[in-house]
């Protein structure tokens, strides 16, 4: 398993913390806990990539679907404390502007 | 199956995996020129004389893949597979049955073979490479976008005519062939018909949908593995953005491992260099084929 996902509730959003690679493996997993997560959400979704050390395109295709499902619900997807390669990553393939990166959990449940 | 390996690699690997494989089985190299070669390949097609797959082989995996698509024994090839798709009584033949036989094991190794050559091949790149002003931009000059258009001009009056036909095979085929080859240039024309007809009949019809999308996301890889060769990476960024566009949250596509590899390689290359603004897209193309 190249991820570990652990989701706590923090009011109404959700806040699920990563651990590993945000690969195609890695992404198979998220989007099973995303697709359980988008169908009738009650909150936003923060992603606490804080130890995610790499992330592909798979993992960025994941976060953008799940955040144009919650988006159509009125929720969004809240990427926080990634490292800064996860963050160029999102920024060299021009994504950084559909889903939103904060520095810290905190930042990103304020919002 | 065959015309998405027949789009890997530029046929690298044909010669061990296909070419001889096909001597075992019809013999002497056939060194005719390919003007001659067109015209009795035309007449042998007429009469069904089963050669004609053979003799295709031998010469149109020396032909560059972006080059195949246009090229005179391609088509034929291309136009053979349909017809055993479409007969019945031809799948039946022996000689359909020896064909697949002699490419059973290529055919469920090349896309292994491929993947680890794709993969030697972007290594070698990333190490060999110091003059970091080959990372190319990406802008068309006035006369590639001329051309572009009159390309995308023929590809789509093809595609309307095999949608008028209702010839989901050819059209499954037309489609990842324009989406493909145009999905890094927003500016070509004709985008948004072809997203048009795309949608009109993948809304009922799941099966052209998944072969579309399988077919497309062959595609570009392909693109996106040439152009980091190339090393032309801000290309294969935006290939990256299409792709994640286009297939979003899909993991199930072929080679979609193999694409981590690539960019884990080109990210670790981008990153030890500095090269993040340099190939960083400056305006993302906008959405396409997500169909």
């Amino acid at each position: 398993m190249s991820i570990k996902v652990s989701k706590r509730n923090s009011d109404k959003d959700f806040v699920y913390q990563l651990e590993g690679r945000l690969d195609t493996a890695g992404s198979a997993v998220l989007k099973l806990e995303f697709d359980m997560a988008t169908a009738n959400p009650t909150g936003n979704i923060i992603i606490d990539m804080s130890r995610v050390t790499f992330i592909s395109s798979a993992g960025i295709g994941v976060t953008v679907k799940a955040h144009s499902v919650l988006k159509q619900k009125g929720f969004e997807i809240r990427v926080a404390a990634a490292n800064d390669e996860v963050k160029k990553i999102y920024d060299l393939l021009g994504f950084s502007h559909v889903v939103k990166l904060y520095p810290t959990i905190n930042d990103a449940l304020k919002g | 199956m065959l015309l998405k390996w027949a789009h890997q690699k530029g046929f690298s690997v044909a010669e061990p995996h296909i070419m001889q494989p096909l001597q075992m089985y019809f013999g002497r190299k056939d060194t005719e020129p390919h003007e001659n070669l067109y015209k009795n390949l035309d007449i042998q097609r007429k009469v069904k004389e089963w050669r004609i797959v053979a003799n295709i082989y031998k010469h149109i995996f020396h032909v560059l893949c972006y080059e195949a698509d246009h090229h005179p024994l391609f088509k034929m090839l291309n136009s053979f597979l349909f017809d055993l798709q479409s007969e019945a009584a031809l799948r039946r033949t022996t000689f359909a049955y020896e064909f697949f036989k002699a490419f059973e094991w290529p055919m469920k190794n090349l896309q292994a073979i491929i993947s680890k050559e794709v993969m030697a091949s972007a290594e070698t790149v990333f190490e060999s490479h110091d003059n970091l002003d080959i990372v190319v931009s990406h802008n068309l000059t006035t006369q590639q976008r001329e051309n572009h258009n009159r390309e995308a001009h023929e590809l789509y009056t093809r595609i309307e005519l095999a949608y008028a036909r209702g010839d989901e095979s050819q059209l499954s085929y037309l489609l990842a062939q324009f989406t493909g080859r145009f999905c890094n240039y927003p500016e070509v024309k004709y985008r948004d018909e072809v997203d048009v007809i795309i949608g009109k009949i993948a809304e009922n019809n799941a099966e052209f949908k998944n072969d579309m999308r399988s077919r497309l996301a062959v595609r570009l890889y392909q693109s996106i593995s040439r152009s980091i060769e190339k090393m032309d990476l801000k290309t294969a960024v935006r290939g990256i953005t299409t792709y994640v566009i286009t297939f979003q949250d899909d993991l199930g596509l072929p080679y979609r491992e193999d694409l981590d590899h690539l960019e884990e390689k080109m990210y670790r290359f981008i990153q030890q260099h500095n090269l993040w603004h340099r190939v960083r897209l400056q305006h993302p193309g906008k959405p396409h084929a997500a169909h």
